[in-house]
Order: C-alpha cells, then sequence, then structure tokens
C-alpha cells in the first residue's frame, strides 16, 4: 500500500543570504501493506508528521521516492496530488481539522462534493457514515457545538466518506479522554477487519500502539523496527 | 465538482459578507450606470443629429449641376436617360422651377412659396413621402408641402400686423380649413428681361396630397410641386421659352440622381465624371461627421470606464480579504483532496458574480435615468429659454450596443480583478493554513 525508498528530508529556514538547514529524516526505506495497521512511534520533533505529511502529498521530500497503491507520486504537481489523495487517501489531523462555518454533515460531505457525487447519493451516503460513526444524532451540529471525541469522529467520517484504502491518521488519540479513546480504537480495528482498510497512526499512546501489526519508531532521523513481524 | 455546488458554495460565502458584497456590487453598479449614462449622450445625440439623415435617401442623393456641354443652359432629356442607364442608379428627379407663384384661396395668399414642376413618377422612385392625400395624376393637380397652410395668410391685413415676432403668420390671419382637395389659384408671373412689362397667367389647380413633415421638425418648409405640363401651359400662357430647346424639348434646371444604396454612391461618381458630368454628394461629409461622432463616443465610453476600473479596486479588495479570511477553510479543503483549480473557479465565480449583478443593476438604472433625462431635460430648457425644443432632440440614447460593452467591459474588469485573490487562494498553503499561520 505504501512503499517508501530512501526517503531525506530537510527544511530550509530563514531569509536566502541566512539559510539554516534544518535536517529531518535521512534515508528512510518502508514499506506497508494492504490491510495493515502500522503505528509509528518517535520522540517530539523526531519528524513523524513530517513523514506523513510526505506520504499524503503535502510535501516534496528533499530526496527519496514514495508510492501510494502502486502509483509513484513523488514530484507531482499540487492540482494532480490533491485529485490523489481525495481518491485515495483518507487523512485524519491532529487536531481534527473541521470547517467550523459548516455542520458535522456538511463537513463530511465536503469530499463527496468535490469529488462530484449527485446530491441524492450524497445524502444516503452521509447518512450511513454518520450510523458507522455513531453520530447519527447530531448532523446538524457545528464543529463547535461538539466535543473532542465527537469532532474526532466526524473527522473519521470525513475521512472514510470516500471509501479510500489507506487512512494516515497524525496522533488521532492525541486530545481524547480514555473512554473516546477506546470507542475509537474499536472503530479502527472494525474498519480494517471489515473494510480491509490500511492505516499508519502516529502515537505515543501504548493502547494505539497495542492495536497495531507492526510498531515503528523514528529516531534520529531513522526508521527502527520496534515490534512485530515485516510483511513479505 | 459540479458547478451547482461551486455555485452554492459562492452563494454561502457571500452570505457570510452580505454588507460588504452588498457594497461591492453597489460600487460597480455605479460604475457601469456612469459609463452608460455618460455614453448615452453620445449615442443619443448622434442618433438625433446625423444617424436619420444617414439612413435617408440624403445619403444616397447625388446633385448634378452641369453637363459637359458649357453652352447648354440645362439637363435635356437625353441627359435624363443617359444618367437612367448609369449602374445602380435607383432614380432620377428631374426639376423645373417655376417662377414668382402666388396661391389664392378664398380670400387666403401663400405668397412665394419655392415651386417645382416634376415627373412624379420618378418623385416617386426618388422616395417622396405623402402625409395624406395622392400623387398628382392629372395636369392641374399639386401636391404641397406640410407646412403650406401654415403660409396661406389673410388679404389685405397689413404686414406689420400679419406676422407674429418669429416671422410666421399669426394664428388669427391664418386659414383654418383643410387644404387637402381644396382648388386653389395659382398665379405665375414672369419679369423679363427686355424690360418689358411682367406678365401674369393663372390657372386653377387642386391640392390632391400633403407631403410628410421632415424629420427636422424646427424646420419650416413651404414648397409647392405642380406637373411638367402645366408648367408648360403656363409657359406658353406667359410667351417663356426659357426651359425648352429649340426643338420644344423640355430643360430641367435641376436634376438629381438617387443611388440604390449608399456604397455604390463612389462608383456612380465616378462614372458620372468620366461622361462629364458635374456632380456633388454629401455623403464624404456625412461620413466624417459620423467618424467624428464614433470617436467622441468611444472617448466618453473610456472615460465612463474609468469609473469601472475604480469598482474594481472595491472588488479586488473584497475577494483579496475574503481569500485571507477564508485561507483556513481553503486549507482544509486543499488538506482533502480540493483541486486548486476548483478553489480558483470559486473565487472567480464570486467576483464574477459581483461585476455581472452589478453591470446589470448599472444597466437597468442607466435605462431609468436616461429614461428620466430624455423626458426631464427638454422640459427644464424649455422654462429656461422659453422655447420649444423639437422632440426628435434626444439627448440620451442606449443602444444595445451600449449595454453589450458596458457589461463586456464590466466582466472584463471584474473578472481580471478577481483574478489575482483567486490565484491567491490556489497559492495557500495547505499546512500552514492547518496550523492557523495564515
Ligand atoms: N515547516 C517547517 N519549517 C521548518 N522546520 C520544521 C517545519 N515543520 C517541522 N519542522 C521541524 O522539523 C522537525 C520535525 O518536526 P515534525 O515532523 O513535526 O516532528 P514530530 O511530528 O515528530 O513531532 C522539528 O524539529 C520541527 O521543528
Ligand atoms: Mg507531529
Amino acid at each position: 500500500m505504501i512503499t517508501i525508498k530512501q526517503v531525506s528530508h530537510h527544511y530550509t529556514m530563514g531569509k536566502k543570504a541566512k539559510e539554516t538547514i534544518v535536517p529531518v529524516l535521512h534515508g528512510i526505506d518502508l514499506h506497508v501493506g494492504k490491510g495493515e495497521i502500522v503505528s509509528l512511534i518517535g520522540k517530539s520533533g523526531s519528524g513523524k508528521s513530517t513523514l506523513l505529511h510526505i506520504i499524503g502529498g503535502f510535501i516534496q521530500p528533499t530526496s527519496g521516492e514514495v508510492a501510494i497503491n502502486g502509483t509513484m507520486i513523488t514530484g507531482w504537481d499540487e492540482g494532480r496530488l490533491a485529485d490523489f489523495r481525495l481518491e485515495h487517501i483518507g487523512y485524519i489531523f491532529q487536531n481534527f481539522q473541521l470547517i467550523p462555518s459548516m455542520t458535522a454533515a456538511q463537513n463530511i460531505e465536503l469530499p463527496l462534493i468535490l469529488n462530484g457525487t449527485p446530491k441524492q447519493k450524497r445524502k444516503q451516503k452521509v447518512e450511513d457514515i454518520l450510523r458507522q460513526v455513531e453520530l447519527e444524532a447530531f448532523p446538524e451540529h457545528y464543529p463547535s457545538e461538539l466535543s473532542g471525541g465527537q469532532q474526532q469522529r466526524v473527522a473519521i467520517a470525513r475521512a472514510l466518506i470516500l471509501d479510500p484504502p489507506l487512512i494516515l491518521a497524525d496522533e488521532p488519540t492525541g486530545s481524547l479522554d480514555s473512554d473516546t479513546e477506546a470507542d475509537l480504537l474499536s472503530l479502527i480495528r472494525k474498519l480494517n477487519k471489515q473494510a480491509g482498510i490500511t492505516f499508519l497512526i502516529i502515537t505515543h499512546d501504548q493502547e494505539v500502539a497495542a492495536i497495531a501489526d507492526r510498531q515503528l519508531e523514528i529516531r534520529d532521523g531513522q526508521m527502527l523496527k520496534v515490534k512485530g513481524v515485516m510483511p513479505v | 465538482m459540479t458547478f451547482k455546488d461551486k455555485w452554492r458554495f459562492v452563494q454561502q460565502n457571500m452570505k457570510k459578507n452580505k454588507v460588504r458584497v452588498f457594497m461591492t456590487i453597489l460600487a460597480a453598479a455605479m460604475g457601469s450606470c456612469f459609463l452608460i449614462v455618460l455614453a448615452s449622450v453620445g449615442f443619443g445625440l448622434h442618433d438625433s443629429l446625423i444617424k436619420d439623415e444617414l439612413e435617408s435617401r440624403a445619403v444616397t442623393k447625388i446633385d448634378i449641376y452641369g453637363t459637359s456641354d458649357e453652352d447648354q443652359l440645362g439637363f435635356t432629356t437625353k441627359n435624363i436617360s443617359e444618367l437612367k442607364q448609369i449602374e445602380n442608379v435607383d432614380a432620377v428627379r428631374q426639376i423645373q422651377s417655376l417662377d414668382e407663384t402666388n396661391f389664392h384661396l378664398d380670400g387666403y395668399t401663400n405668397e412665394m412659396p419655392s415651386a417645382i414642376a416634376v415627373d412624379f413618377e420618378n418623385e416617386k422612385q426618388a422616395g417622396i413621402e405623402l402625409g395624406s392625400g395622392r400623387l398628382p395624376e392629372k395636369k392641374n393637380e399639386i401636391v404641397v408641402s406640410s407646412d403650406f397652410a401654415k403660409f396661406l395668410g389673410k388679404d389685405g391685413v397689413e404686414e406689420k400686423d400679419k406676422f407674429a415676432e418669429d416671422g410666421t403668420i399669426k394664428s388669427e390671419h391664418l386659414y383654418k380649413e383643410e387644404v387637402l382637395n381644396k382648388e386653389i389659384e395659382l398665379e405665375v408671373s414672369t419679369f423679363p428681361e427686355d424690360g418689358s412689362e411682367p406678365r401674369t397667367a393663372t390657372e386653377k389647380v387642386q391640392i390632391v396630397g400633403i407631403e410628410a413633415a421632415p424629420a427636422n421638425e424646427y424646420i419650416y418648409t413651404n414648397s409647392v410641386k405642380t406637373t411638367l405640363e402645366l408648367k408648360r401651359t403656363l409657359d406658353e400662357a406667359l410667351h417663356v421659352t426659357d426651359s425648352y430647346t429649340e426643338q420644344g424639348d423640355p430643360l430641367f434646371d435641376q436634376v438629381e440622381v438617387y443611388a440604390s444604396n449608399a456604397e455604390s454612391v463612389e462608383t456612380i461618381l465616378k462614372s458620372l465624371d468620366e461622361k462629364g458630368y458635374l456632380a456633388y454628394s454629401n455623403l464624404e461629409e456625412l461620413k466624417n461627421i459620423n467618424i467624428l461622432f464614433n470617436v467622441a463616443k468611444a472617448g466618453l465610453i473610456i472615460v465612463g470606464t474609468i469609473a469601472v476600473l475604480i469598482a474594481s479596486i472595491g472588488i479586488y479588495n473584497t475577494m483579496t480579504m475574503a481569500v485571507t479570511e477564508r485561507a483556513p477553510d481553503i486549507g482544509i479543503m486543499k488538506a482533502i483532496g480540493a483541486n486548486p483549480k476548483t478553489i480558483k473557479q470559486i473565487f472567480l465565480m464570486e467576483s464574477t458574480f459581483i461585476g455581472l449583478a452589478g453591470a446589470l443593476i448599472g444597466t437597468a438604472v442607466a435605462y431609468l435615468i436616461s429614461f428620466l433625462v430624455n423626458a426631464g431635460v427638454p422640459m427644464i430648457l424649455e422654462q429656461i429659454f422659453e422655447e420649444e425644443i423639437p422632440a426628435t432632440l434626444q439627448l440620451s440614447s442606449i443602444p444595445f450596443l451600449l449595454a453589450a460593452i458596458s457589461i463586456t467591459i464590466c466582466l472584463v474588469v471584474t473578472i481580471l480583478s478577481g483574478s489575482r485573490p483567486a490565484k491567491q487562494a490556489t497559492n495557500v498553503d495547505v499546512l500552514r493554513a492547518l496550523r492557523r499561520e495564515i
């Protein structure tokens, strides 16, 4: 599902004359198979989010290649990446990233609107997914009227609505209490088992790491295997 | 993303900033309204001063004022048939002038109208327009100009009492009845050059037709057209031979050639020149005046466009603010997978809508203002100068072309001014937007 070859990345900071280079990733190799749940841990600032952004196509790696679902996306322009992301990747951000002026249902509907799904079908799909994330009682609520856990579920519903084969999640449980966290984890496991969705989850949470088939760690810009077996 | 969904986004965005969008539309409307009203004056004056003339027979008319034969004192029937044979000539008017004439009717007299004898078949081809009655069919039938009756004054009234200040006959001394179909006495006099006594001849004639009023209402015409046969009878009675050749064929004082259309005037002029005729057409002159008016109209449109450009600054501001405000939302949409093109289209649609709404409202208001100006200004001028303004004078006119030009200018300007903010929207950096850094 995800194949990363020799990906290195550094950020360039400051004005032209006094540029400073912040090296983050060094020659990362990674393969995530279809239907796997992989968790990624590492110290704060170790480059976990950077790697996820590279996989999601938000930033271009300084060097190396990324392929998703067999498609090499490195070097693509923004428009092409956006189209690809819409169809193939569900991205769950650290702080939900819901549009505050839209209701839960409208936020979830957004990807369907973007890919041109007809209105009637959109309504049906949104209703289905709301039931799946147990938010059928709150379709007309605005993000500010929802709890953290509910907002997170709206974000997940939005990531799932187009049935992407891959979900990238950046610390999805970071701001949740342990009960809602447990709910979320069972949802992830259910989706993985029933729909065969692949998950790559950044976390420092042991509970989350526990549901993963494999656990990886980034340290000093290198990828370490912590637990589990590499699928062939 | 479908057009309908994009439009829904635009509507939602505008709803959030109703006042700002309204003010921007207002500015665009004022700009386009100003443009149209300003230019409409050029169009109006052009229309009422020149256009009638250009579309009338005046442009296709060619005056012939001489032949190759310098000894010949007029135009012979041979000349006429030669002129008729020139390609693209629709009609040839042949005119013999009558000497001093007076028309008497029941104690009223029209003194010295300009009287001419014509071939009415040719007049018909040349496009004579009657207001009432018909064209003469018999020798003693005539047609008169629309103002003929206004010059029919009571006999025996002192000159100084007869006329009002503006030179017209006072209404109390005017003939009151309808002149059409009245029998009237034509009196023609000749003053021989050899110094012998003036001679006079009279004929009873019937007014069978009245010409249509000329387009320019402020011009009075006092004229009479008789048949060529009547002219010959009168000449014989007066023993006048000027208007005939030695063989007795008629000689015409004035000849006008009518081209079938304005485009063929030039080639006709050329062949007239080859045949030795001296000819004049006012087409060139009218064309030049026409060009002048068109340049003036273009100038007014350019000045008006400045107003639209000023309004476009408002649109630029509004759209830039909209993009800045919505940067976080744009970031989220892009993160999900919204194509930058889609984002750009949404913002372009919004600015286009503002421009279009402004242009349409401005155009509607401009039509209203134009109507009020046309109705009101003549009234005010009449109050001030106590003089009647001719109804054909139109101060402001908005042809479809002007409205279309204005709407196009307004749309082009707004799309241009909205394109930079739209580009900014596509350039919103997703990760920075998600971190709320912009
Ligand atoms: N846009 C950026 N510009 C410059 N440096 C950055 C940027 N984003 C992240 N960094 C730096 O890169 C390193 C890795 O950051 P990140 O990938 O967010 O780490 P993590 O998610 O593991 O906490 C950090 O040192 C951070 O300061
Ligand atoms: Mg991070």
